[in-house]
């Protein structure tokens, strides 16, 4: 009963996390993964994601649903560290839900959190014991559905690796099992070319940047990935554990942070970061309380200075201005935009061209407005860069 | 040497009398452990002193509660080839040891007494209870590979080389030390059988309450799911192939429609050119094109106009040549 408490709880802190995100609005790489926008993850995950997009509460469904998965996950770590002592059990419970990825990340309809659920998935199976398994066909199942589900879950290829490499299956079979989805999902690569335009912008963006100044950023990524103290003695417990799938992970993690600075790939560290301190616990004393307090302070002081709730995107507030002003045919928006406008209303969106302009009905200036606008045309409400024809 | 763990709770009246009888009837190589959990009738005291008398350990458990976890606990420290585990509330009758023990010496994996062989009998259990036992126990029956007639018995001694092998995966929550061993154990295990009759009980209060009867059912969940999966787990590697094959199947003639693009470099630029002019000319968002085949004189592409509800979707050939766009052709 005491279990269905807590589970009761940590459901209620998950709702929190997905409230918190609904004042931000659906964000334009979110509005992508809802709107099944195929670039630049696979299928898998937007797919699901988008199969109710004609609902209502599309978004807050799914708001509800990651946070959830990912703060009733702290069921794996609590099993991980069912031995030590409660004060530690309870600690790293903590770091895992109050870190500041968790806080900022969990109730985002994002791949990155996913991919940390997946790899979390893989890092308890790793630490969960030793001995040979048959479970080999299993994890390559779960394998190839989390590769199909986001690009990132490469990252844990060396668990996934170690894992399959201590099943009781013959080694070409490991082979298999391991290479095929990746191959496979090369193929959906080459299968979708502008997937692959897409990555090549996203790595080239930023290439400016000094490499002091990636270093820093990254640093900062990982930092936030556990809480600063989390971070420092979760490396520590990856480097001092001499596990191919733990420090192999924890590279690859690292590189690709080097390559992408979003702080939103912090959470990616999170797991990966717990292991570690598991690691360092199951052979000596950690002293789990300074650490617990420290995340928990790092993450108040992290959210005092960043505090997770941004002002929405405006894309919601125009479509319903267009909506009451009866605006029909294509949306025209000048300037750069994301796909959150896509989402917000039903108007097909276009980027402005000034040849478009006698087909259009609605236009929407986030850059400086062009002169056209003749007698054809009205402002909507106060607003005066929304037009809508006459 | 024999190993019997007696799990207790309030016991402290129950094990002066219980110890000794089992000293009379206990002619072979044993030890007794006694695992406490810090029972507010001091049961642990009680037992320290029966230390003095007879070959006696006690567990004294502060921060743990529950029986099977008390079970694996002893059986953690026990030192005997055969582990076995009873009651402390002087209802099992202590002469069945000798053929529990004596079953595991004669080769059996594991050698329950069970109420519901013939002979056996739960005693005088109130009709509820009876009823309620019964149904637990045929719930129960069907779920180990290892079938006993009687999987919910206290009373029962296991080979401890058997169970050094099944000890990491077991789950000791609830009551059912029992049923989660036979969860456990190989289904090649062999498994013998003595007719147990209940005794009536003298002192102390039945533990059985709501959150007892609530572990099980979670127990019985847990076992039926983690046998479902064990019986379904022949068929992981074959699913990992088809699915393997149906993606295959289903990326394989899109990639080759797109073969251009990836041996010819003169293809991708003209293609990036059609595409970039196509979508300027209709202010369409690059991320709203999926590019289905490439020929050598045109680009066929979707476009989504990606919207909640149903997308309206098109597909149109773009001309390498003369940069004009027109419906696919099928």
């Amino acid at each position: 009963m005491r279990k269905v408490m807590l589970a009761l709880w940590l459901e209620l802190y998950a709702l929190f996390l997905a409230v918190l995100q609904i004042f931000n609005g659906v964000r334009t790489d979110e509005a992508k993964y809802l709107l099944n926008i195929p670039y630049p993850h696979p299928p898998l995950a937007r797919a699901i994601l988008s199969s109710i997009d004609g609902w209502s509460y599309q978004e807050f469904f799914w708001r509800i649903v990651f946070a959830t998965l990912l703060v009733q996950s702290v069921w794996l770590l609590l099993r991980l560290v069912h031995d030590l002592r409660p004060a530690a059990r309870i600690v790293v419970a903590m770091c895992w839900l109050l870190g500041c990825a968790m806080v900022y990340q969990a109730g985002t309809i994002m791949m990155a959190p996913l991919t940390a659920l997946e790899g979390l998935v893989f890092l308890y199976l790793l630490l969960r014991d030793d001995e040979r398994h048959d479970n080999a066909g299993w994890i390559a199942l779960f394998w190839i559905l989390s590769l199909f589900t986001a690009y990132q879950a490469v990252l844990f290829a060396p668990a996934v690796w170690v894992l399959l490499r201590r099943s009781k299956s013959s080694a070409p079979l490991q082979m298999l099992l391991f290479f095929i989805p990746l191959a496979l999902l090369a193929l959906y690569t080459f299968s979708n070319p502008l997937a692959l335009a897409s990555m090549t912008l996203q790595a080239h963006k930023n290439a400016d940047d000094t490499v002091v100044m990636r270093i820093l950023d990254s640093l900062r990524v990982w930092a936030l990935g556990g809480s600063v103290v989390l971070s420092i003695v979760g490396t520590y417990g990856i480097l001092r554990s001499r596990s191919f799938g733990l420090i192999g992970s924890f590279v690859l993690v690292a590189l690709y942070v080097l390559l992408a600075r979003y702080d939103y790939y912090a959470i990616l560290f999170t797991p990966l970061f717990l292991a570690g301190v598991i690691v360092v616990l199951r052979r000596r004393f950690l002293p789990m309380l300074p650490i617990g307090v420290f995340t928990v302070i790092a993450t108040i002081v992290q959210l005092a200075l960043y505090p997770p709730v941004s002002p929405p995107s405006t894309a919601s507030f125009v479509m319903q201005e267009l909506s009451v002003a009866h605006a029909s045919g294509a949306l025209l928006i000048n300037g750069s935009f994301g796909h959150e406008w896509e989402y917000a209303g039903t108007l097909e969106v276009k980027r402005y061209e000034p040849q478009l302009l006698q087909t259009a009905g609605a236009v929407v200036c986030l850059a400086v407005c062009p002169p056209v606008f003749d007698q054809y045309w009205t402002q909507v409400g106060s607003m005066p860069d929304v037009f809508v024809r006459k | 040497m024999l190993s019997l763990i007696l799990p207790t709770y309030n016991e402290a009246k129950n094990l002066p009398e219980l110890i000794p009888a089992l000293e009379k009837v206990l002619a072979i190589p044993h030890e007794i452990i006694v695992v406490d959990d810090d029972s507010p009738d001091r049961t642990w005291e009680v037992a320290e002193e029966l230390c003095k008398q007879y070959p006696v350990r006690v567990l004294r458990r502060r921060n743990h509660r529950g029986l099977s976890s008390a079970v694996v606990d002893g059986f953690a420290i026990a030192q005997g080839n055969v582990l076995a585990v009873m009651d402390s509330d002087l209802q099992h009758d202590p002469h069945i040891l000798l053929d529990l023990y004596q079953a595991i010496q004669n080769g059996a994996d594991i050698a329950v007494a069970s109420r519901y062989r013939e002979g056996g009998s739960v005693g005088e259990w109130v009709t509820g209870r009876r009823l309620l036992s019964k149904a637990g126990t045929r719930l129960a029956q069907w779920l180990p590979p290892v079938h006993s007639s009687d999987p919910m018995s206290g009373f029962f001694a296991v080979n401890s080389a058997s169970y050094d092998r099944i000890a990491t995966k077991l789950r000791p929550t609830g009551f059912k030390i029992l049923l989660e061993v036979l969860a456990h154990l190989p289904p090649q295990s062999r498994i013998f059988e003595v007719p147990l009759t209940f005794l009536p009980r003298k002192h102390g209060e039945s533990k059985l309450n709501l959150k007892v009867e609530w572990d099980f059912v979670l127990q019985i969940l847990r076992i039926a799911v983690m046998r479902f999966a064990q019986t379904i787990s022949f068929a992981q590697i074959p699913l990992f192939f088809v699915l393997s094959l149906i993606i295959l199947a289903m990326l394989l003639p899109k990639v080759w429609a797109m073969r251009l693009l990836y041996t010819d470099a003169h293809m991708r630029s003209r293609v990036q050119s059609a595409l970039t002019h196509a979508a300027d000319q209709n202010g369409w968002l690059v991320s709203d094109l999926l590019v289905q085949s490439v020929t050598t004189d045109h680009v066929r592409v979707l476009h989504d106009e990606h919207r909640r509800g149903p997308d309206v979707v098109a597909c149109l050939d773009l001309s390498l040549t003369s940069s004009v766009v027109t419906p696919c052709v099928k």
